[in-house]
């Protein structure tokens, strides 16, 4: 008996020492457009195919063409705040460029640079006003004012139970004119994730 | 005595050996003289560089309660980004271990329940939210304050879940109070009312039912301002009616400043052992060893704290009074009480385990030896071995204060020193900057 009680516990030592060697670390090249879920959460690949989507919807509205035929230009829009209101930390500023390089892209709207980096681009002006030649300086005052403010929340629901969670998130975009504050699109995209996590292990 | 039986023998001791080595799998605290040295003295950054010295002391099943209570140092030193690391890694792994590992499961069922990795109880799944949002915070990122304030909602409906309702820590009023002061800061006055009515909802009812508490008052000005910010008259004047107040009324030229401090020493777990008689076959009745967990506090009294508001360039300072708005000790007591119908059956479970396996080496040891003093004195430890493997899980998120008060102090925009005193000692102080319309969130420790 005493002999089958060491060989179970021989194996119950052998069973811990096993399961305390983790496998080793491997990393691969993946291509920047391969959607990879590890976590659940909201990734690369939701920002860039939300933007798509929406930038395309907004794209391909009336709006566009009653600007147009009205003001006899395409529109000038700046990408203003998204607020992240779920339960991520979401890094909206990789939304926004993912946004703001579909809008180039378009090809349909002008696009102005956002606030922080206005700033930016004012200080050089500053700059060049002191140190740069008279002929190679830029002229300050000369900006393009945008008509068109895209803006927008970021929200999530999560019912979570134990280690299945459905995770569901809503982007909400708003296009403002920003003369009249009059809303011109309105768009809106889900995305609905399914998180399973295994009970057990050996 | 024949070979054979030395051998055997040799075998029997081999286990009694082996159940002496596994005693050692019991909650190891020694690591905790040093680490308690630095945080009571208030040398934060030192207990932190304490708590790095003895991650091995933690060992691989104590990675979730390393990262808390190392989060909580960094926190109290001011130290918020590797807290916030600290965190975010605990809560990520509290999660991982919702898949349980067979082989450690069986190592508790035959040992004990610090075989298994530390995955914190309810109040502190909850409360690593609260203070990671609390180092967002105070780096003025309310938006992402608020990310961890949303995730205690969907965390303490999960918690239910898991009770099937019954459990009384289904709530939290503190959470809810300080995510309406973090939307109030983040400008989003209506969801600030929702989550102070909120709040005083559960202040009023689970909270006051099972941990005694009183709402604090000044959340009833608080529902009162942002009912009359939001232009909701009819709540505003029912809250009026309410409270018996006139509150206070809205104004965007003030700013505030909302202080939270943390409040002595938290609870601890000790071994709570009593003794289970079964009985064998024969009738015969026999006494196993059970252990289970309970809480010990660590602080005898409440402590009243004064808060100051002194303008930099002079002049008469603002002061108020903090209120507990968060009584950690007693959250963590019932919620244990809550969890110890299942550790009860655990250990009873094992306690059988124990019996029969004990039951089983004496008569072996019995027929080997053929009784005799060499035979008793090898039951004797056998047994003496096994039931000291039997030993309660006390680990805890020890550097967790005993308490969190809060007081809220309203002043005209400016730069301020704002410092927390006890009875003529002064606890903590720190510059702040009060914004028209803002709230500026302060974290200030006294877990000395």
């Amino acid at each position: 008996m005493l002999k089958n009680v060491l060989i179970a516990g021989t194996a119950l030592a052998l069973v811990v020492l096993i399961s305390a060697c983790g496998p080793s670390k491997t990393v691969q090249r993946i291509g920047t457009d391969t959607t990879v879920d590890l976590s659940g959460e909201w990734n690369d690949t939701d920002s860039r195919l939300v933007a798509q989507e929406m930038i395309k919807d907004v794209t391909n509205r009336p709006w566009l063409s009653e600007f147009q035929s009205k003001i006899g230009r395409k529109p000038t829009v700046v990408v203003g705040k998204v607020v992240n209101r779920s339960q991520d930390h979401i890094e909206v500023k990789t939304f926004i460029k993912n946004l703001e390089r579909e809008l180039i892209n378009a090809g349909t709207v002008d696009f102005v640079a956002g606030t922080g980096e206005r700033e930016q681009l004012r200080e050089e002006r500053m700059e060049q006003a002191r140190e740069a030649s008279v002929e190679t300086q830029k002229a300050s005052g000369q900006e393009t004012g945008a008509d068109f403010m895209l803006i927008g929340t970021l929200t999530s629901i999560v019912d979570k139970e134990g280690g299945q969670a459905v995770k569901y998130y809503q982007v909400n975009l708003e296009l403002v004119n920003i003369e009249s504050n009059k809303k011109v699109w309105i768009g809106e995209k889900q995305i609905k994730k399914f998180i399973s996590q295994d009970r057990v292990k050996l | 005595m024949t070979t054979a039986t030395m051998h055997r023998l040799k075998a029997a001791v081999a286990v009694v050996f082996g159940c002496a080595v596994l005693v050692a799998c019991g909650t190891a605290v020694a690591h905790y003289a040093a680490i308690e040295k630095n945080l009571w003295s208030g040398n934060y950054a030192a207990a932190a560089a304490q708590i790095e010295k003895s991650q091995k002391e933690y060992g691989n099943k104590g990675v979730v309660l390393y990262n808390l209570e190392l989060g909580t140092a960094y926190h109290y030193a001011g130290m918020y980004d590797p807290s916030t690391r600290n965190f975010l890694t605990a809560e990520r792994k509290m999660q991982d271990l919702w898949t349980v590992s067979v082989s450690t499961e069986a190592s508790a069922l035959l040992l004990n329940d610090n075989a298994l990795d530390y995955g914190g109880e309810d109040h502190e799944k909850v409360l690593v939210n609260f203070f990671a949002g609390m180092n967002f915070a105070e780096k003025g990122d309310y938006e992402s304050a608020l990310v961890e304030a949303r995730k205690v909602d969907t965390k303490l409906k999960e918690i239910s879940r898991l009770y099937d309702g019954k459990n009384r820590y289904q709530e939290d009023a503190f959470v809810r109070y300080v995510a309406g002061v973090l939307y109030e800061a983040d400008n989003e006055m209506n969801d600030a009312f929702i989550s102070y009515r909120k709040a005083a909802e559960t202040y009023e009812g689970s909270f006051k039912k099972t941990f005694g508490m009183v709402m604090p008052g000044q959340l009833k000005d608080d529902l009162i301002r942002s009912a009359d910010a939001m232009n909701f008259r009819e709540e505003r004047d029912q809250y009026r009616q309410k409270y018996g107040k006139q509150g206070r009324a809205y104004s965007k030229s003030e700013g505030s400043v909302f202080a939270v401090i943390y409040s002595g020493k938290s609870p601890v777990k000790v071994e709570n052992n009593f003794e289970a008689r079964l009985q064998d076959l024969q009738g015969m009745y026999h006494s196993v060893k059970v252990s289970v967990p309970k809480y010990m506090d660590r602080e005898a009294r409440i402590r009243s704290y004064t808060v100051m508001l002194t303008p930099e360039g002079g002049g008469s300072p603002l002061t108020g009074r903090a209120e507990v708005a968060e009584d950690i000790g007693e959250i963590a007591k019932k919620a244990l009480e809550d969890r110890l119908t299942i550790l009860y059956l655990k250990s009873g479970g094992r306690a059988i385990l124990k019996f029969i396996a004990k039951e089983q080496a004496n008569k072996e040891i019995k027929k080997q030896t053929g009784g005799g003093f060499a035979g008793e004195l090898l039951s004797f430890a056998t047994s003496a071995a096994v039931d000291a493997t039997e030993a309660a899980d006390i680990r805890t998120w020890r550097t967790l204060p005993d308490n969190i008060q809060v007081s809220r102090i309203y002043a005209p925009p400016g730069r301020y020193t704002l410092t927390v005193s006890e009875a003529g000692r002064i606890v903590a102080s720190k510059p702040v900057t009060v914004k028209a319309g803002g709230v500026e969130v302060a974290a200030l420790p006294d877990v000395n």
